[in-house]
Order: structure tokens, then C-alpha cells, then sequence
């Protein structure tokens, strides 16, 4: 009897030890990385085309400039890009990088990892008691101890986890921070001040085609219609490139508030930055749609 | 956030200022020659917006790279973190499997 309260006290001394080691931070880490990381490829993706048709719209205006010049030659130098492809290859590098740390972050705190140190030791216990030797490793207890060392082993990663998460949310910040400034913080700064530049050309191009039609001509309203979904397709622009930059903070916030254990502030961040990009991509493909006055 | 060149950036915002005035000017314009001409200078702005948004990103982008090498630093710790982990699996079979050949030894010595 006095063996099976024994066990009775080692099995409930490992029950609350293991649910000590449930309480740390640690779990906030492991709902919120993988969110955060699925938030940093798409925002990755939506700040790619950003770039990308910004550049192809450069590239449009420059033509147009270039075809408005009486001079017969060609000039490098006439057609620059909004974005040099260098930079926007060590923008991709840089969020592969936190794309490869976040990862490593989720590969840490994989429960799976926890679950292969629990198996390895019930192993280790069944060994002890059906070898030779012949042990009397208790199986209840043996495996209350596996599972409490798979939740130690979880805990400590957890912890790694945190505490790596913590040291390195300033740099993760300040990626952000300088892609937000990249993004710009009006209409009047950075990447929306240049797309609300373009628009202001595209729209005074329309313009002046518009004030070549004879007051009678027919094609003065599909002029008219281009005009206006010009408008719309530019304010559609400036306001995805507006939630494209709080969607940016709000990953570096999502991360500082993992780091900091705090998984409400997480999630929320997470929940926001979900909706911001859902809605960009239902105004992108409403953009992509056909325009009214186009031709079926 | 990233420090700006706050010429370039200035630079940047006096280009959109002008477009800005130049489209006022456009939209006010009752001729079609001068709003053709006031297009055509648009252009002439934009050129230069482009090539000032340009000068600007390149700023920015060198901005981040000493915090993607702290990025990369934190990626080494955790592959580290992980193969702590790892190596406290391996005790434990390396443990086990030192057993198995112990019981087999026993197993061996009582048929002797």
C-alpha cells in the first residue's frame, strides 16, 4: 500500500508540475507565429505588386513623354523606374529572411518536437520494465513522467522562443517601420504621393484628350466614362496602398505583442491585418473587372 | 522607423506639389492648346517624381540591412535553441538503445 501512495504522490506532483509548465507565455508564441507568417506572405505579396505596378505605370508615362518629344533618339536615362530591381530584390531577401526566422520560430515550438522527447522516454520506460532486468517502472507513472517531459521540453522551447522573439523585435520593427516609410504616410509621401502623382498625369492625359473632342462628338462620353473610372481606379489604389501600410504596422505590433506574450493584443493585430488584405484584394479584383464604357 | 534623406524627401513632395498645381491650372484652362501644353509639362514632373522615388526607396532599403542581419542572428539562436532540443531526444534513445543491447547481453549470458 504504502508503494501505491508513493506513486498516487509522484503522479500528482508531475499533474501539477506539468500544468505549471502549460502556464507559461509559451502557447501565445505557437497560436500566433503561424499567423503572423501567413500575414507577412501575403502582405510580402501585395507590396511586390505594389512595386511592380507602380513601375509599369513609370514605365507608361515615360513612353508617353517619350512619344510627346519631337527629338528622334533614345535616352537610358528616359525611362527610370520608380523602384531599381536591386532594392526590390533585397526587399524580397529581407522578408525571406523573416519569413526563415519565423519558421525556425514555429519549427521551435512545434509540439510535435515536445511529443518525439514523450515517446523516446515511454520507450526508455518500457525498456526498463519488459527487459531483463525486469524494473518496476510503474506504466501509469511512466507515463504521466513522459508526458510531463514532452511538457517541460514544450515549455523550455516556448521559452527560447519568447525570449528570441523579444531580443529581435526591435530589428523586426524596424523592417516594418521602413517599409511603412517606403509605403509613405499620406497621399503626399513616399509610394502613395508617386502612385497619386502618376494619377494626377493619367487623369491630365484624359483630360486634354477630352478637351480635343468637338463639343458634338460622340465619343465625348466614353471619354467621360474613362475619366471617372480613372478616378475610382485611382482612389482604389490609394486606399489599398493605405491599408497595405497598417497592415505592415500592424505585423511589427502583432509581433511585439507575441514577443511580450500578450496573445489577445496578437490576435487582434492578426484579425486586422486579415481583413485589411481580404479587402484589398476584393478592390484589386473589382479593379480588374471591366471598367462601365468598356467594350464587352 | 527609417531615417529619410530629407532633401529627397522634400524633393519628392515639392514635385507632387507642382503636379498638384498644375493640374488646378488645367482644370482651369477654357483653350485646348494650353491644356495639351500644361499636360505635356506633367509629364516633364513625373519623370523626375520617378527618378526622386527611386533615390528615396534606395535610401530606404539601405536603411534595414543591419536590422535584417539582426534578423538573421535570431534565426542561428533559434536552429541552436532547436538543436538543444534534439540533442536531449538523442540522450534519451542513445540511452535506450544502450538498454536494448544490455538486455540482450543478459538475454545472451543466461542461455550461456
Amino acid at each position: 500500500m504504502p508503494v501505491r501512495q508513493s506513486i498516487a504522490r509522484i503522479a500528482t506532483l508531475l499533474a501539477v508540475l506539468w500544468l505549471a509548465a502549460c502556464a507559461t507565455p509559451g502557447p501565445i508564441v505557437t497560436a500566433n507565429v503561424g499567423a503572423i507568417r501567413t500575414g507577412l506572405t501575403l502582405t510580402q505579396q501585395q507590396a511586390a505588386t505594389a512595386f511592380a505596378t507602380t513601375n509599369a505605370t513609370a514605365r507608361d508615362l515615360d513612353i508617353a513623354r517619350t512619344l510627346a518629344n519631337p527629338a528622334q533618339n533614345l535616352r537610358e536615362a528616359d525611362f527610370p523606374l520608380a523602384f531599381a530591381p536591386d532594392d526590390i530584390a533585397k526587399w524580397s531577401n529581407a522578408f525571406a529572411a523573416l519569413d526563415s526566422y519565423l519558421g525556425a520560430i514555429q519549427g521551435l515550438v512545434d509540439p510535435a518536437r515536445a511529443q518525439a522527447t514523450a515517446d523516446r522516454i515511454d520507450g526508455l520506460a518500457a525498456q526498463l520494465r519488459e527487459g531483463p532486468a525486469r524494473l518496476a517502472v510503474p506504466a501509469e507513472a511512466s507515463g504521466l513522467f513522459a508526458t510531463f517531459a514532452g511538457a517541460l521540453v514544450q515549455a523550455r522551447a516556448e521559452r527560447s522562443a519568447t525570449a528570441i522573439m523579444r531580443r529581435v523585435d526591435p530589428a523586426f520593427s524596424a523592417v516594418m517601420g521602413g517599409l511603412a516609410d517606403a509605403i509613405g504616410a499620406d497621399d503626399s509621401s513616399g509610394l502613395r504621393g508617386t502612385a497619386r502623382g502618376y494619377w494626377l498625369v493619367k487623369l491630365g492625359d484624359l483630360r486634354a484628350a477630352y478637351s480635343q473632342l468637338p463639343p458634338t462628338s460622340p465619343g465625348r462620353r466614353a471619354a467621360i466614362l474613362a475619366f471617372i473610372a480613372a478616378m475610382d481606379a485611382r482612389d482604389a489604389q490609394l486606399q489599398n496602398l493605405a491599408q497595405l501600410r497598417a497592415s505592415v504596422l500592424a505585423l511589427g505590433a502583432a509581433h511585439t505583442a507575441a514577443a511580450q506574450g500578450s496573445g489577445g493584443d496578437a490576435l487582434f493585430w492578426i484579425g486586422r491585418i486579415g481583413n485589411w488584405l481580404d479587402e484589398a484584394k476584393r478592390r484589386a479584383d473589382a479593379a480588374a473587372a471591366p471598367a462601365p464604357g468598356d467594350q464587352p | 522607423m527609417t531615417e529619410q534623406n530629407p532633401d529627397i524627401a522634400a524633393l519628392h513632395r515639392t514635385l507632387l506639389d507642382l503636379l498638384d498645381t498644375l493640374t488646378a491650372r488645367q482644370e482651369a484652362a477654357t483653350d485646348p492648346a494650353t491644356i495639351q501644353a500644361l499636360g505635356q509639362q506633367m509629364h516633364e514632373v513625373a519623370v523626375r517624381l520617378t527618378r526622386a522615388q527611386q533615390a528615396l526607396f534606395a535610401q530606404q532599403t539601405a536603411a534595414i540591412g543591419a536590422a535584417i542581419d539582426e534578423v538573421n542572428q535570431a534565426k542561428a539562436d533559434v536552429d541552436k535553441a532547436v538543436a538543444q532540443i534534439e540533442q536531449i531526444n538523442k540522450v534519451v534513445e542513445a540511452i535506450t538503445g544502450f538498454l536494448g543491447l544490455v538486455d540482450k547481453a543478459l538475454g545472451i549470458a543466461k542461455l550461456v
